[in-house]
C-alpha cells in the first residue's frame, strides 16, 4: 500500500507542474492578429523623420502629450517637429532616453496615471439567456447583455468621424492574446465583410471614452481580459450609432456587401420582413425579403433593391 | 347510513352536472384525438397605427389550438413559396390551410368548401369571387384593389403618370376584364396606348412622385396607397380607377382568402374552422391597416369606421367592387398569364423606355409568347 502511494506522488507532481506552466504561459501565448485586423494598429516604433511620418497613432500621441502639458499644436496624424520635441521633453521628464522614438516603453510611460473607472455593475452573470454584446458608438459604451438583462457596461473608444466603427450585427469569428502593444492583451475579430474590425485592448488607455480608433473598439486591458473569458467565438455583437454617408443612388442586389446593405436589412426588418441579421451581406434572406416587400407594394417581384424600394423604405436620412 | 351517503353523492354529482351545463359551450366540437394542423400564412408590412399582422394571426391560431386542445402550427412563408405550393411545385409536407396571397387562383389540391362554409356570412361578391364551377374553393378574407393615384395638389400641371411595368397589375388591370385579352395584338395595343397616354417610362416612380415631377402613378396597391397617405404631408392624393385603351376606367379587384388543402375526413373540419378565423382576422387587419373591404359581412362596419377613407372613397370602392364581376381563375389560366407576363415584361420595358422601335417591340412580344405559351 505505501509503495502504491509513493508511486503516485511523482505523477501528481508532474501534472501539477504542467498545470502551473500552462497557467503561466497560457495568457502570453500569441495567436496572431488576423491580417485584416492588423492593418488598423501597429507596434512598430514611431521614428522622427523628414518628411514626417503620418500615422494614425500620432493622433493618440498628440492627445496624450496635450493632456500632460507637453504639446499645444494641432491634433492630427503627422509626427512633425513639434511633436518630436514634445516627445523628447516627455521622455526626459520620465528618465527615458530623449530620442523622440515612440516605442513600447514610451507608450507605457504615457499611460501612467490613466485609471480605469469603476464598473457600473458587479452583479453575477445571469445563467439563462443568450449572451451578446452591444456597442453604442454615440456613448462609447460596450454593454454585455444576457437575454433581456443588461449585465455590465464598459467604456470603450470607437472610430473617429473619418473612420467610423461599422454599424451592424456581427459575430466574433476569432480571438487571441497579445503582449500588451497596440492591441493590448486580448483581441476578438468581427466578421465585418468590408474590412478588418475587432474589439481589443490598447496601450493608449487615455483614448477610452472618445472617438479615436480606425473603427475598432478599444477597451482597457483589464476589461478586455474579463470580457474575453466570457465571450466565445460566435457571440453576436450589435453595433449601433453613427454611420458614414450612405449611397442609395444606384440599385444593388444579391452578392452586394456594404453599409448600405446593413441599412437596407434594418429597414426591411422595421417594415416587418425578416432579412436575417443586419450583417451587410445581400444573401438569400435579404433577397427574399426584398421580393416580398416589392410584391406587396406592387413594385414587381424581383430581388433587387432599387431606388423605388429605397424611397419606400425611407432608408436615407437615418 | 349507506343510503344517506349514496344520496349525498348523487346530489353532489347532480350539482356538478348542473354546474357544467351553465358553462358556455365550446364553439367547436372537441376533436377525438391528437390533431395537428399546419397553416401557411404570409407576412404583412408594419405600418404606423396598425397592429403587427403576424402577432394577431399567431394569437388567433394559439387561441384556437388552446380552445380545442389541438396543435396548430402557423408558419409565415414567402409569397413565392405559397404560389409554388398552389401550383404543385412544392416538395414537402402539404399544409392544411394556406393564405392565397394577393393574386389568388384555385390551386392544385384546393378543397371544395361548399358544404362546410356558409357563403352568406361573406359579402356576396367576395364569396362569388371564390366560386369556381359552382363550388366554393376558398374562404374570402378581404377585397384587394388596385387604383391610379393622383396628386390633386398639382392640379393638371403634371399630367404625366409613372407606371410600374413589373407589377403584375400592370397587365392584369388592362387584360383581365373588358375586351382585351392576353394575346400579342392586345398586349401591343395596350402598351402603345400607355406610351401615347402617359409618355415614356420614367423611373424611379416613387422618387418622381415625391418630387412632384409626375402627378399620377399606377397600379397602386392598398399598401402603397396607405404608404402615400402616411408619408405625404400636405399632398391631397386621390384614388382613381385605372384607365385603359377602351376608355372604361376601372379599379382592379381580387379577393385574397384562405384555401384548405386537407381533405382528411377526420381533420378537415378543424382546418376549415381555423381558415375561417384566419380569414376574418386578416380581413379586419386589412380594413384597419390598408383600407380594404373585409369579406366577412359582420366586419363591414370596420371598413366604414377604420379604413381612413371618406364616405365618397368608400362608396367608390364598394360599388365598383360589387359591379366588377371579378372571378377567380384556375391554376392553368393563372400559370399561363404569369408566363405571358414574365415573357413580355422586358420587351415592354425596352419599348416604353424608348430603346426599341414599334416593329422591334411587336416582334419581341410575338417571340416571347411563342417561347412561353402555345399562342
Amino acid at each position: 500500500m505505501p509503495g502504491k502511494a509513493q508511486s503516485r506522488l511523482p505523477q501528481s507532481g508532474f501534472l501539477l507542474m504542467i498545470l502551473v506552466i500552462a497557467l503561466a504561459v497560457g495568457p502570453t501565448v500569441k495567436h496572431q492578429v488576423p491580417a485584416a485586423l492588423s492593418v488598423h494598429e501597429t507596434d512598430e516604433p514611431l521614428l522622427p523623420s523628414d518628411p514626417p511620418v503620418i500615422r494614425h497613432d500620432v493622433y493618440d500621441l498628440k492627445v496624450r502629450l496635450t493632456q500632460l502639458g507637453f504639446y499645444s499644436g494641432p491634433l492630427d496624424e503627422t509626427y512633425d517637429v513639434e511633436a518630436v520635441k514634445a516627445v523628447r521633453a516627455f521622455q526626459e521628464s520620465y528618465w527615458l532616453e530623449p530620442n523622440g522614438i515612440v516605442d513600447q516603453t514610451t507608450w507605457k510611460a504615457l499611460a501612467v496615471g490613466v485609471s480605469r473607472p469603476a464598473h457600473t455593475s458587479s452583479k453575477p452573470l445571469p445563467e439563462e439567456g443568450e449572451l451578446y454584446l452591444e456597442v453604442d458608438t454615440e456613448l462609447a459604451e460596450l454593454r454585455v447583455w444576457v437575454g433581456d438583462t443588461l449585465w455590465k457596461t464598459y467604456p470603450v473608444a470607437v472610430g473617429k468621424w473619418s473612420t467610423l466603427t461599422p454599424v451592424g450585427e456581427w459575430k466574433i469569428v476569432d480571438k487571441g492574446y497579445e503582449s500588451g502593444g497596440a492591441f493590448g492583451t486580448r483581441w476578438m475579430a468581427l466578421d465585418v465583410p468590408w474590412g478588418g474590425y475587432g474589439i481589443h485592448g490598447t496601450n493608449r488607455p487615455w483614448s477610452i471614452g472618445t472617438y479615436a480608433s480606425l473603427g475598432c473598439v478599444r477597451m482597457f486591458n483589464e476589461d478586455i481580459e474579463e470580457l474575453y473569458e466570457l465571450v466565445p467565438i460566435g457571440t453576436r455583437v450589435i453595433i449601433t450609432g453613427y454611420r458614414p454617408p450612405l449611397d442609395f443612388g444606384k440599385p444593388f442586389g444579391p452578392g452586394t456587401i456594404g453599409p448600405e446593405v446593413v441599412r437596407l436589412q434594418e429597414a426591411l426588418r422595421e417594415f416587418g420582413f425578416d432579412a436575417g441579421p443586419a450583417d451587410g451581406r445581400y444573401g438569400p434572406l435579404t433577397e427574399q425579403a426584398v421580393q416580398e416587400v416589392r410584391e406587396v407594394f406592387g413594385l414587381g417581384r424581383d430581388g433587387w433593391a432599387s431606388r423605388d424600394l429605397f424611397v419606400l423604405l425611407q432608408v436615407e436620412g437615418q | 347510513m349507506r343510503s344517506e351517503v349514496a344520496a349525498a353523492m348523487v346530489l353532489v354529482v347532480a350539482v356538478l352536472l348542473c354546474g357544467c351545463k351553465t358553462q358556455t359551450p365550446l364553439p367547436y366540437e372537441v376533436p377525438p384525438g391528437d390533431i395537428k394542423i399546419v397553416a401557411w400564412d404570409a407576412k404583412e408590412p408594419h405600418l404606423p397605427g396598425a397592429p403587427p399582422y403576424s402577432e394577431l394571426a399567431t394569437l388567433v391560431a394559439e387561441d384556437y389550438a388552446k380552445t380545442l386542445g389541438i396543435t396548430v402550427d402557423l408558419e409565415f412563408k414567402p409569397r413565392q413559396q405559397i404560389e409554388d405550393l398552389l401550383l404543385g411545385d412544392y416538395q414537402g409536407e402539404i399544409p392544411s390551410v394556406v393564405f392565397s396571397t394577393e393574386w389568388p387562383f384555385v390551386g392544385i389540391g384546393t378543397q371544395d368548401l361548399t358544404e362546410m362554409v356558409e357563403a352568406d356570412d361573406y359579402l356576396e361578391a367576395a364569396a362569388g369571387f371564390w366560386m369556381y364551377d359552382g363550388r366554393l374553393m376558398g374562404i374570402p378574407a378581404y377585397v384587394h384593389w388596385l387604383c391610379l393615384a393622383k396628386r390633386a395638389d398639382l392640379g393638371n400641371s403634371s399630367p404625366n403618370a409613372g407606371y410600374f411595368i413589373y407589377s403584375p397589375g400592370f397587365l392584369h388591370s388592362a387584360l383581365d376584364y373588358g375586351n382585351l385579352d392576353w394575346v400579342p395584338e392586345d398586349i401591343c395595343t395596350y402598351v402603345e396606348w400607355v406610351k401615347q397616354t402617359y409618355g415614356l417610362c420614367q423611373e424611379p416612380v416613387l422618387d418622381l412622385w415625391e418630387q412632384g415631377r409626375i402627378g399620377m402613378m399606377y397600379p397602386v396597391t392598398p399598401h402603397l396607397f396607405k404608404w402615400i397617405r402616411l408619408s405625404e404631408k400636405d399632398l391631397d392624393t386621390e384614388m382613381l380607377p385605372i384607365d385603359n385603351p377602351e376608355g372604361t376606367p376601372r379599379f382592379y379587384f381580387s379577393v385574397p382568402g384562405y384555401v384548405v388543402m386537407d381533405g382528411n375526413e377526420q381533420t378537415m373540419k378543424y382546418a376549415v374552422e381555423l381558415a375561417k378565423l384566419l380569414a376574418a382576422n386578416r380581413g379586419r387587419w386589412a380594413a384597419r391597416a390598408i383600407g380594404c373591404i373585409p369579406a366577412y359581412v359582420s366586419d363591414t362596419p370596420l371598413f366604414d369606421l377604420e379604413s381612413g377613407f371618406d364616405r365618397d372613397e368608400r362608396l367608390k370602392l364598394m360599388s365598383s367592387f360589387l359591379q366588377s364581376q371579378a372571378r377567380i381563375t384556375d391554376w392553368v389560366t393563372y400559370s399561363r398569364k404569369t408566363h405571358v407576363r414574365l415573357g413580355v415584361n422586358r420587351a415592354i420595358e425596352e419599348y416604353l423606355s424608348g430603346s426599341v422601335s414599334r416593329e422591334q417591340f411587336e416582334q419581341r412580344i410575338y417571340d416571347a409568347l411563342k417561347s412561353h405559351t402555345n399562342q
